[in-house]
């Protein structure tokens, strides 16, 4: 049929209507489209021929789209990855020694700098301008109460309880624990569960608390010594 | 084999061996001889005019880089069309989406302007903007370019079979597309 639509001949159109003329309908149809599709072909105004210049190819950009769409992907994870870990800062990797760390922690008598050049009148200190300093809230006692929750987690919660901050040093395992102290402070508390986790605190500043993957045998009293 | 409109096989043949000689020239002929048959095929397969302006140039580019390469065991206008159709279909693809598709309102609203010629009919614009753009290829060769179903084979680089039944197909599709279209 489509032939017939394509030639289009009146003997050929009258044949095949004699012939089927329940399919009259149907040539007319596919006449009307193939008529529509050829002149079609003649509305395409002639172009003028423009001169030849031997440019270059434009280059199949799907290969460095794709390298596009690759590093953007590995830019969105580093940086998810970045934030993630700039939450939680971490010492930097390297051996620890238990007993430098320690000695660190010892808190060194501060060197006293003048405010007043030397050789000038220290003016009166007025009490009410300088209060007395506070004490540190590692002497802040509380009650905390776990039940099965992970070490990690529990020493974060002991460290908020102590208003004190907390970095575990990688290298910790992380068990269920289940703790309960009373009126304790939180290097107290850490002390403890230091016993049964195989880590030991550190002192690490006035608020701060360095977890280190290391159980120090050598004086289970130490560690809190400082504090209490 | 002689395309109407174009040269012969050994009028080509003797200005691509006159191209790889080194005379620029001869290419300039090859290239003014076909760009309207490239043109009109890589307009059915875009139907932008601009688009296939551009492509046109693309084309011949390919070919200026490529006819030292051209092995000479088919027609030169069988490899130019190959060419084209590869590289008119890869450009639809690339473009298919940038493309606005012209509504049937608009194209009634704001016709191409006329050139004195006969005025190009909207619905089969828009039922052509409905196929993909393999189907306008081998609905532009047969019918805009009227090769035969042999040179459309060699062009499309499939065999006789296929490309009757891809013919059936595209102008089937054509005619669905065509139909729902509502007379102006």
């Amino acid at each position: 049929m489509w032939a017939i639509a394509e030639n289009d001949t009146v003997d050929a159109v009258y044949d095949f209507e004699h012939r089927f003329p329940k399919y009259q309908q149907e040539l007319m149809r596919r006449i009307k489209t193939v008529s529509a599709l050829k002149a079609q072909g003649k509305t395409i105004p002639s172009r003028e021929i423009p001169v030849f210049q031997a440019r270059p190819i434009a280059l199949d950009r799907k290969p460095i789209q794709w390298l596009g769409y690759a590093a953007v992907s590995l830019a969105v994870i580093s940086t998810a990855v970045l934030a993630a870990t700039s939450n939680k800062p971490t010492p930097a990797v390297k051996p620890v020694d238990v007993n430098t760390q320690r000695r660190k922690a010892i808190p060194e008598l501060p060197i006293a700098t003048p405010s007043v050049p030397i050789g000038q009148a220290t003016p009166p200190i007025d009490p009410a301008k300088n209060p007395a300093p506070k004490p540190t809230n590692q002497f802040k006692k509380s009650d905390l109460i776990l039940e099965v929750t992970k070490l990690h987690s529990a020493i974060q919660l002991i460290a908020a309880s102590g208003e004190v901050t907390v970095t575990i040093a990688p290298g910790l395992e992380n068990p269920d624990v289940q703790v309960s102290f009373t009126q304790m402070t939180a290097m107290e508390m850490l002390t403890a569960l230091a016993k049964d986790y195989a880590f030991t605190p550190v002192v690490d500043g006035e608020k701060h608390i360095l977890i280190l993957p290391v159980k120090d045998d050598s004086n289970p009293q130490d560690g809190n010594e400082e504090l209490n | 084999m002689i395309y109407e409109g174009a040269g012969s096989f050994d009028e080509d043949t003797i200005l691509v061996d006159r191209f790889v000689g080194g005379d620029q020239s001869a290419f300039e002929t090859l290239y003014s001889r076909y760009y309207t048959r490239v043109f009109n095929l890589a307009r059915g397969v875009l139907i932008d005019p601009e688009e296939a302006a551009d492509a046109t140039q693309e084309i011949f580019a390919l070919v200026y880089r490529n006819l030292p390469k051209f092995n000479r065991q088919s027609k030169f206008s069988t490899w130019l069309f190959r060419i084209s159709v590869n590289r008119s279909i890869q450009e639809s693809r690339k473009r298919r989406f940038r493309n606005k598709t012209l509504e049937l309102d608009q194209a009634a609203e704001h016709p191409a302007p006329s050139q004195g010629g006969p005025e190009p009919d909207p619905r089969v614009q828009l039922a052509m903007e409905m196929l993909a753009p393999q189907d306008r290829a081998i609905i532009t060769l047969f019918y805009w370019q009227e090769l035969s179903l042999q040179e459309i084979a060699d062009s499309m680089d499939i065999n006789l079979n296929a490309a009757k039944t891809r013919l059936y197909r595209a102008r089937e599709r054509f005619r669905q597309h065509f139909e729902e279209e509502p007379e102006l």
